[in-house]
């Protein structure tokens, strides 16, 4: 095994985040991508917190529980973690799944942790040896190129224009849907959070879709903007977006033109 | 430990909550400790923004879970509606098969305009 990593830590449900973190800094050092690494992150969370929880019979100030993880990389392209502890044998593969198509009132509180890890993990085995459970999990490393490739299928393009009275106009043109709709955030994110533009023209005019992830981002940028005492105004929207903005009530949230020109001559930011 | 925020508005017909953080076996609590005390003084309309969540584990399902369990044995209106969660935390909630049992929309206007 490559890049083998260790942590010990006492079996308390304070210490879970950091060991999850410490598993998320050596996904990313394998190479995983951000959303394997966040599914390693929960399995680990997951585990350790089941080991606390039910192995040790609960979060303990006193406890002589010890959990030990060892991550590292296998034949170049899998993702290995290994959980062991010293609570009494238990073997989570054999454990019976609750049934996700359950009804509200039939449904288990618990056995939703170790489904997760089955669900999000490629492969799971336990074995219990020297006196501890051993839980090893995998997760393949994707073809870095082959992941490139999916994304980039799907992008939309953004320009920027500096507009009169301190306005910044973001042109966009594309498809915001659940796949492009993070390239829309990081965008609306760096102008707001690290430029600290705030007076914002956004101009939909080669827009011809939105997906709910898409309206989110837009929402959650306006509120981000309006909160610094600045605006997302929106302009140019085509007839079938505006349908969706007027549906779900944005038209009553947002500064709606026909123009960023409208936009500018209104300047609400001011008015306001 | 694990960073969690938990703002709660009254609002004309429902109270919104609304979440920021990581919901894990460490926070979790407080969040049930919210919501069990928004329902014992009498509230069963309700709406948990999660847009700021980060991150959710089966110790925070749990706790909406049971809510949505108590809100809902209150005679006839009780509901409890979640709004704007991330890809991340709902790919937990479809993993778990949530997405089919709660009312998720997109935005939090439109999860409190659904009451």
């Amino acid at each position: 095994m490559r890049d083998e990593r260790h942590l010990s830590f006492k079996a308390r449900l304070e210490n879970v985040p950091s060991a999850a973190d410490f598993v998320v800094q050596s996904a990313q050092a394998a190479g995983l991508d951000d959303r394997a690494i966040y599914h390693c992150q929960l399995a680990v969370d997951e585990a350790c917190t089941n080991i606390i929880e039910h192995g040790f019979g609960g979060d303990q100030a006193d406890t002589h529980g010890q959990i030990h993880l060892i991550t590292g990389i296998e034949e170049d392209d899998v993702f290995v973690i290994t959980i062991a502890d010293n609570s009494p044998a238990f073997n989570p593969v054999t454990y019976k799944d609750p049934d996700p198509t359950m009804p509200l009132e039939d449904r288990p509180g618990g056995g939703w942790g170790i489904y997760f890890i089955k669900k999000l993990m490629d492969a799971i085995d336990y074995r219990h040896a020297d006196g501890k459970n051993h839980l090893t999990l995998r997760k393949n490393i994707q073809d870095a190129g082959q992941a490139h490739q999916s994304k980039a299928q799907d992008v939309i393009s953004v320009t920027r224009q500096i507009r009169d009275k301190d306005y910044l106009q973001l042109n966009l043109a594309g498809q915001i849907d659940s796949q492009t709709s993070g390239q829309l955030e990081s965008v609306l994110d760096e102008e707001i959070s690290e430029h600290g533009n705030i007076r914002l023209i956004v101009s939909f005019q080669n827009v011809n879709y939105i997906s709910s992830s898409g309206l989110k981002v837009l929402v959650s940028a306006w509120r981000k903007a309006r909160q610094q005492g600045g605006d997302v105004l929106v302009t140019d929207l085509q007839s079938r977006i505006r349908e969706v903005f007027e549906m779900i009530g944005f038209d009553m949230m947002f500064h709606i033109y026909d123009n960023p020109e409208a936009a500018i001559a209104d300047n609400p930011i001011d008015r306001s | 430990m694990s960073e969690i925020k938990i703002n709660s508005k009254e609002m004309r017909r429902i109270m919104l909550v609304e979440v920021a953080g990581r919901v894990d076996s460490t926070t979790a609590s407080e969040l049930g400790e919210t919501l069990n005390d928004i329902i014992d003084n009498g509230k069963s309309r309700l709406v948990l923004d999660l847009a700021e969540v980060e991150y959710m584990s089966s110790a925070g399902l749990r706790e909406i879970v049971s809510a949505l369990k108590r809100v809902q044995n209150v005679a006839g209106t009780g509901d409890l509606r979640i709004a704007a969660p991330s890809e991340r935390v709902r790919e937990v909630l479809e993993l778990a098969g949530l997405d089919e049992i709660f009312k998720i929309y997109p935005t939090q206007v439109e999860a409190v305009g659904s009451y």
